[in-house]
Formats: structure tokens, sequence, C-alpha cells
């Protein structure tokens, strides 16, 4: 039984009770809470009863988590540490928990010292960037000698300016010196945009003077608040900027010696989580002035276990029953090792009802051998093997990344057993073949290619009439499954002839069984499928289009042809990768290195760009003409009340 | 001039066809994948897993066209000709994965854009991000099935 069964649990116990009846289910982790949204509409409860719910505490943690996860996000920038390639949760015991809880203080005050520097860090990089915008616009006036802060002497004004590039410099220094004799003007810089100008002039010729700049476009500049000359501005800026660069130095270092915190602060955050859980987990109770009451769900094989040590730990009810007939309830799976490899492959088109049989352990050696035919080089399933095999043993990976490294195990087990078949290794030629050479007789694999799908639609169909007979629906099981069965094996055997490979005349007797079939299946389907229908037209209508699922089972078989497609483009970019790579010939050492990298290259692209092709081709042929024949889906995943941590494992 | 209108010609120019088409096909659809992906990274770099798979479905349509080109050039032996009739076999077989190649590719490329907008939004949704791009992929895949056995007729 893969699906596991789940009973309803119902317990009230007393107000000043709950946190450790709360914190006694926690532990156990294995009843999910259920919302009571219901219970509390009716009529019957309404006035009895109020929702618990903490939700001041709630905020306050959830601000305080977040605090806490961005300074580790922060610190890990710092962080010099090895990280593994796949981490893991930490195990922490409970004595150790509490001395880092005790240090709580002293973690808090670390939080705060380093969202000061934070802060500190933020401001020096807004000084140097002033400081570095100061530079650059300072640099063009680097040949200016006099101070900045000298506009005018007794008689005369200092003006410094631009003009736009396309402005004739030396125009404007014979029109100012022909209008005002009493001027000088300097073209103290030019770039892709403007030139800059010195000019100095009589100040009681001010007038003509700024009128003869006007036409070029002149535009006066000030730099307020600057004294001294510009070089001068320019090094005690860049003197500034070297300064602020060694106080971040200083300050980052003294963040990073925070690092060693880090494992700690990982520690509170989940600490905080999981009284976060606690607290959140209230809006789901109900609750009068002294009692409050919860509802949920939990597996029937936990349950007397449950009862008892809740029993026995305080003074509450308890109530465990079994679901109702029709009742649908919270999904958890509990498969071997095998089966459970594909689980995440079914829950992401979708989690299975709690009414239907689990689909994992069916599909599980389906996709594994779909998507080994369609990688179909046995260097690559060794390689794939020996890799997931090596992260299984050498990391401890967390479950859902263990079930992935397994279901890459027995992918590349079943590439490596299709390789033997094939005859395919790394593309290498005349490697003799178990079963067939495909790129030799592409025709033959097509056919067996339509076999192997009609094989795995027939089994979907099977798994319809075992759901079917489940229910106890044994008729429906008679008219929408063998019904079926006839019509296509019918089909199947009329079609033969046209078959590649199949010799035409072998199969005469197939050919006219096939005919029979084909109208008993017909007949039998025009006068069942209609039969929800209200009056007798409709019913032989209903059973007439239901015929077109005909169509629909010739395309569904017609799409596994693509097992053969992506088979035989592994095998044929292998051997090309082959002739491209040994083109070179092997005389001397740099050739070699040239042949040894195409190879490599060459290789790992097309393993990767297979493998992918391989995995999500095989998931679609279970998601669309496997699942589509009996699938429902569209149940909600078991998920029962514990701590869930990020960081650590409490044990 | 009417000296190199022989078999290999055809076969040539065929296998010239196949990859073009195909080529041009799957630069789009990746092309625009790679767009909304891109748009999706910057605001959460950590869908990079999910987008790249996405991005890289409607690449295969080259793929096949490849496989496609590299099997009709094989059948071309230098200095043998193969007879007007067979070169121009080989050229029709080229033709179904370079045309159905380069719409589909388009087509796909825009179903994956798309799905990649789509798990912006929810990541759960990968798998059927998938399996509506596979749909197209489909077409790809009958086009290059029928290049297969077309070519297949030329020993």
């Amino acid at each position: 039984m893969a699906i596991v069964k789940m009973n309803k649990i119902s317990l009230i116990g007393l107000e000043s009770d709950k946190e450790r009846i709360l914190e006694n289910l926690m532990k156990l982790g294995v009843v999910e809470i259920t919302d009571p949204k219901e219970k509390i509409s009716s009529d019957e409860w309404k006035d009895l009863v109020d929702v618990d719910g903490d939700g001041e505490s709630v905020s306050g943690l959830d601000a305080q988590i977040d605090r806490v996860s961005a300074i580790i996000d922060y610190l890990d920038k710092f962080d010099t540490r090895k990280k593994p390639l796949f981490s893991s949760k930490r195990d922490i015991n409970a004595s150790e928990l509490n001395m880092i809880l005790q240090n709580q203080d002293k973690l808090w005050s670390v939080i705060n010292s380093i969202n000061e520097y934070e802060e500190m860090l933020s401001n020096l990089k807004a000084e140097k960037n002033k400081n570095s915008n100061l530079i650059l616009s300072l640099r063009p006036w680097e040949a200016l000698d006099i101070p900045l802060d000298l506009t005018s002497t007794a008689s005369s004004t200092v003006l410094i300016g631009v003009v736009p590039e396309m402005a004739d410099t030396d125009k404007i220094k014979q029109d100012l010196s022909d209008t005002v004799p009493e001027s000088y003007c300097e073209v103290l810089g030019k770039d892709k945009e403007q030139s800059y100008l010195l000019i100095i002039y009589l100040s009681s010729k001010e007038e003509d003077a700024l009128n003869v700049l006007k036409q070029y476009g002149f535009s006066k500049v000030t730099f307020k608040d600057l004294s001294g000359t510009v070089k001068h501005n320019i090094s005690q800026a860049s003197k500034t900027i070297e300064k602020i660069d060694k106080d971040i130095e200083d300050i980052e270092k003294k963040i990073a010696s925070y690092v060693r915190y880090k494992d700690d602060l990982e520690i509170l955050h989940d600490h905080l989580a999981i009284e976060r859980e606690r607290k959140s987990v209230l809006v789901n109770l109900l609750k009068t002035n002294k009692v409050f009451m919860l509802e949920g769900w939990l597996p029937e094989n936990s349950s007397e276990q449950v009862k008892t040590l809740l029993e026995k730990s305080s003074d509450c009810f308890i109530e465990i029953i079994k679901p109702g007939e029709d009742e649908e309830f919270p999904v958890l799976l509990a498969n071997k090792a095998f089966p459970s490899s594909v689980e995440s492959i079914t829950n992401m088109y979708s989690v299975p009802n709690s009414k239907e049989l689990d689909p994992n352990a069916i599909m599980a050696p389906f996709f594994i051998l779909f998507f080994g035919l369609m990688l179909s080089d046995g260097g690559y399933g060794a390689i794939m093997t020996i890799l997931a095999g090596i992260i299984l043993k050498a990391f401890k990976l967390d479950e859902g990344t263990k079930k992935f490294m397994r279901l890459m195990v027995y992918c590349g087990i079943s590439t490596m057993l299709w390789g033997l078949l094939f005859g395919g290794w790394f593309g290498i030629p005349n490697i003799p073949a178990l079963w067939f050479n495909p790129s030799e007789d592409p025709e033959l694999l097509l056919s067996y290619s339509l076999l192997f799908g009609a094989i795995h639609i027939y089994v979907g169909l099977g798994v319809r009439g075992a759901n079917l007979i489940k229910d106890k629906k044994y008729l429906d099981a008679v008219f929408d499954v063998l019904f079926w069965y006839i019509l296509f094996t019918g089909f199947i055997l009329f079609v033969l002839p046209y078959i590649p490979k199949v010799d035409a005349e072998s199969v005469t007797g197939l050919v006219n069984l096939g005919k029979y079939l084909m109208v008993i299946g017909a007949a039998l389907l025009i006068l069942t499928q209609g039969r929800d229908k209200k009056n007798i037209f409709a019913k032989l209508i209903g059973g007439v289009s239901s015929l077109y699922d005909l169509v629909s089972f010739m395309s569904d078989v017609l799409s596994y042809s693509r097992l053969l497609a992506l088979g035989l483009a592994t095998s044929v970019i292998a051997s090309i990768v082959n002739q491209m790579a040994t083109m070179f010939g092997f005389n001397n050492i740099l050739k070699i290195i040239a042949v040894v990298a195409i190879l490599a290259f060459g290789h790992i692209f097309n393993f990767a760009i297979n493998a992918l092709g391989a995995y999500v081709h095989s998931c679609r042929l279970q998601y669309i003409e496997f699942f589509g024949k009996f699938y429902k889906g569209g149940g909600t995943a078991f998920e029962p009340f514990k701590a869930k941590t990020k960081y650590i494992n409490l044990k | 001039m009417l000296e190199i209108i022989s078999g290999n010609f055809f076969a040539i120019f065929g296998a010239a066809i196949a990859f073009i088409f195909a080529g041009f096909g799957s630069s789009k659809g990746v092309g625009l994948a790679g767009e909304a992906g891109a748009g999706v990274l910057t605001e959460d770099p950590g869908k990079f897993g999910p987008v790249m798979v996405l991005q890289a479905l409607p690449s295969t349509q080259a793929i096949y066209a490849f496989v496609i080109a590299f099997l009709t050039i094989q059948k071309v032996v230098a200095g043998d000709s193969l007879s007007i009739a067979e070169g121009f076999i080989l050229f029709a077989g080229c033709i179904p994965i370079g045309f159905v190649g380069w719409i589909s590719g388009i087509f796909q490329g825009r179903v994956a854009a798309a799905g990649i907008n789509m798990i912006a939004k929810r990541p759960e949704g990968l798998g059927r991000a998938i399996v509506m791009a596979l749909m197209v992929e489909m077409f790809a895949i009958l086009g290059f099935i029928v290049s297969i056995l077309m070519i297949g007729k030329v020993a």
C-alpha cells in the first residue's frame, strides 16, 4: 500500500496544558492540524467557541527571523570556509541548543554590531562616491593653476567655463582680443563634448566680453566651497579615498571576525522558526475560556502511539476515528526505494488523491526504461551511475536529493543495459550489439518504439480498471477498460501490415482477427459509452462519438516514436564527435591534446543535452500518454505539524 | 555548368537546407526563451536551473537537423557520384526536418518563454511548462523520423 491510510483525530484539552500538548505533538511530528474554518461557521459551533491565535507573537517572531536570516546571508559573503557541494542540516542535540540559547543576548549584540558596521560601510561608500565624482569633475581643469576661489582681482575678473566641442576656440580667442583687447583667453583642455576655457578680462569691459562669449555658447562653471588649486583639490580627494578604503577594509575585517558566530546564528534562526511554527498553528485551534480543541489527521499506524503518549503526559480527551467512505484525506506516500525515486516526478504533475492507487510503483520501471532507451549510450550510462553513486555515498544529502540521485543510478543502469543491446558505447563503431544497431536499422526500432508505447498505454488502461475495481465499479471496469482493450487490440492487428519491418503476408490471419475484434469492440462501445445520457438517441450519439478516442490512441502510440528519435540522436552525435576528433591524427603532442579536448567537450555536451532530453521526454510520456489514461491526482500532500528547520536537525 | 548538377550536388544542397532552416528555428526559439529567462533571473537568480531547462528545449530542432545533415553528407562519397535520382531522394529527405524544425523551433521558443514567465510566478508549474513546450517538439520529432526514413531509402 503506497498511500498511507489516515485517521481523523480530535483532541480537547485544558488551556493550561496547551503549550505542553503542542510541544509533544511537534516532537511526534505525525499529526496534521486542520483549519477549523468549516466548523466555526456552522451554527452549532459558532456561539460555543472562538478561534485561537497569537498574531502578535507570530509577526514579532517573523521580524526577528528576517533580521537573523539577513545577517546570516550577509555573513555568508565573508565566510571563507569551504562549502560542501551538497549542504545538509547539522545534527544538534538539546544540550547544545540550550547552551547556545543561553548566550542569546550575546548573539543579538553581535547582530546589532553587524548592523551598525553595515551602516558605517554604506556611509563610507557614499562618501567615497562623492569624492570620486569630485575628482572626475575636476580632472578637465587640471591645467588651471590659479586657485579656484580666486574669481576677481582689484580690476579684473577671472572666469572659467565651457563651450561646446564644435566651437572653434581659436576664433573665440581672436574675437575676444579684437573686441576686448584687455583680456586673456586660454584653452585648458578639450574632450569629446566640450572645450574648457580660462578667461580673464578687465572688469569694466565685462559686458562686451560676455557678449562675445555668449555667441559661442559659453557657460560659466563654478566650484563652490573649494579653495586652492585644482591639483591640490584632486590630491586631497584621492587622499580621502585612500583613507576611506582603509576604513572599509578595517570594518570588513571586523565583520569577518564575526563569521565564527554564523553557525550559532543559524541555530538561533531555526530556534525562532520552531517557535514561530508553534505560535502560528494556534489559528487552527478552537478555544473557550478554559479548554481548547484541535482536529487533524494522522497515519493509521501511529494512532495508538500518539494517543497513549498524549494521554499519559496530560489530561485530555482524544478521539481517533476512521474517515468516512467518501472523505478525502491528506496524502502521505510510503514507497520502497525503487518506486520512491520517481515520486518527485509524479508530484510535479500532481499529488495523487487519497482514493486512487499510487502510480509511482507502476510508473517507475517505465520511466527508467524509456530514459535509458532515449539516452541509449552505455558509456554515458556508466558515467551517470558512477557519479550519482559517488554523490550518494560521499555526501550527506537531504531526502529529496537522495531520491533524485537514486533515480539517476537506476536510469544510468538502464542506459547501460540499452547500450549493451544496441552496441552503443561513446559512439565507438563496430562494437557488437546484443540485439541490433538502431542506426543501421532505424525502422526496426521505430516499430519496437511503437510496441513499447502500446504496452505502456495498455498498462495505463489496466490501472484505470484497477482503480474502478477498487471503487467496486465492476461494470464500469468492463465497459471502460475491457471494451477498449478489444477495440485497440483489433485496431493494432488491423494495421500490422503497415508497420515497418512486418511481413504483410505472414500476418493476414491476424488482420482478419483484428477486423472482427474491431467490429465487436466498436459495437460494444457504441452500446455502452453513452450510458449516462438520458434518452436512447443521446446514448447512441454518445457511444459513437466516443470512438473518436481511437484517434487519440493512435496519436498516443505514434508519440512513442520519440524513443527512436532521441536514441538515434545520441548515438549519431557521439560518433560524429569521435570522427571530428580523430580527423586531426595523433602524430604530435599538440594534435593529441586537440583530440582529447574535442572528445571531452563533445561527449560532455552530447551527454548533457541528451540526458536532459531523455529526462523531460520520459516525463512527458508519463504525464500525457500514461497518466492521461487513469490518473486523477489533485490530492493534497500530508503536512504534519513539526519543527521545520533550515540549518539544523534537532535530536 | 551542367556537370555540377549531379546526385552529390542535390544531396549536399539538401543537407544545407535541413540545417540552415532548422538552425534558424532553434536560434530564434532559444533566443526568445533566453530573453524571457534573463528577465526572470534579474528578479530571482535562484531560478537558473528551471529557466535553463526551458531555454534549452527549442535547441533540439537544430540537433535533429544536424544529425540528418550529417547522415546525408555521409552518403556522398568523393569521386563516386550518386545518381540524380538518389540525390533527389536525399534532397527531399532533408526538407521535412528543415522546415518543420524551423517553424516548430520558433513556436516552441515562444511557449518556452511563456513557461519561463509562468514559473517566475509559480515555480511548481515547471512540469506543466515543460510538457506544453514538448507538445510543439512532437512535430519536430515526427519531421526528424520522416527524414530518417526517407534518407534510409538510399543505400
